[in-house]
């Protein structure tokens, strides 16, 4: 019988639903070096399109990764991260579709 | 190198989750919510060693952390960035652990936050018990070489 173990883990669907408000930050690589900066995020399907507000967005097919997060306190500490490969819209807005989504609640801590 | 004012600093200070980028070995990026501690010089953020970000520091030495806080109804956001490295001595895992209790810990919002989680807090000792199974803790420190005030415009 395996051991139990403990998870933060939570569905991605459900957490991208609870935090269609919370802060979204997006980060990326040019050279080497990353690019990291504040976002707006609408999800329509399994779509994002994410508009960077603090630098011109990544070249088109560039990976990058969309970190929609919330909370101060521990138990309200949960996170989405979604990674996948940009679509250019324009010089500001940039659309994905995830191929890895990984997402915690540390209010949901459980043994599994 | 931009140097951090007195005035900067304190906003890193008042910040409560600092966002984490960093690049691995083959050039990939990952960014992650860490708490944190600021000071004139250093970003620390603690993290057990087998994380992707602490992973990524060790392969790269860089890292760009964006801090946002909110004073007197006041929001302003920092971007830093500066080389990396991770910490796992004993000196640097007190200094960094006392500097968290102190922001985070004692905080009556903390106090209110755990009371109405109290029964998870037998889970939240096993997930930080199987977490140091995994490897041990770690603080990652980016020295401050570079910081933005980034626009209020949205």
């Amino acid at each position: 019988v395996p051991e139990p173990v403990t998870t933060r883990e939570v569905d991605p669907d459900e957490l991208a639903r609870a935090l269609a408000n919370a802060r979204v930050s997006v980060a990326w690589v040019v050279d080497g070096n990353v690019v990291l900066s504040r976002a707006s995020l609408s999800r329509e399907g399994g779509t994002l399109t994410v508009r960077v507000l603090d630098a011109p967005a990544p070249a088109p097919g560039t990976e990058v990764v969309v970190l929609s997060d919330d909370g101060s306190f521990y138990f309200d500490l949960r996170a989405l991260v979604e990674r996948g490969a940009a679509s250019v819209s324009d010089e500001r807005t940039i659309s994905l579709t995830p191929t890895v989504r990984t997402a915690w609640d540390y209010g949901q801590l459980r043994r599994r | 190198m931009t140097l951090v004012t007195l005035n900067d600093a304190s906003w890193l200070r008042a910040g409560r989750v600092a966002r984490l980028a960093t690049v691995s070995s083959r050039a990939r990026p990952a960014l992650t919510p860490l708490y944190f501690v600021a000071t004139n010089e250093e970003i620390l953020l603690g993290t057990p060693t087998w994380t992707l970000a602490a992973r990524n520091v060790r392969a790269t030495g860089r890292a760009t952390v964006l801090i946002e806080a909110t004073v007197h109804g006041e929001t302003r956001c920092y971007r830093v960035s500066g080389p990396a490295d991770v910490h796992i001595d004993p000196t640097s895992l007190r200094h960094y652990n006392v500097a968290v209790a102190r922001k985070y810990v004692v905080h009556v919002g903390q106090w209110l936050n755990t009371l109405r989680h109290a029964k998870l807090i037998g889970v939240r000792r096993a997930y930080h018990r199987d977490s140091s199974a995994r490897g041990p803790a770690a603080v990652i420190v980016v020295r401050v070489e570079d910081v933005e005030r980034l626009s209020d415009a949205r």
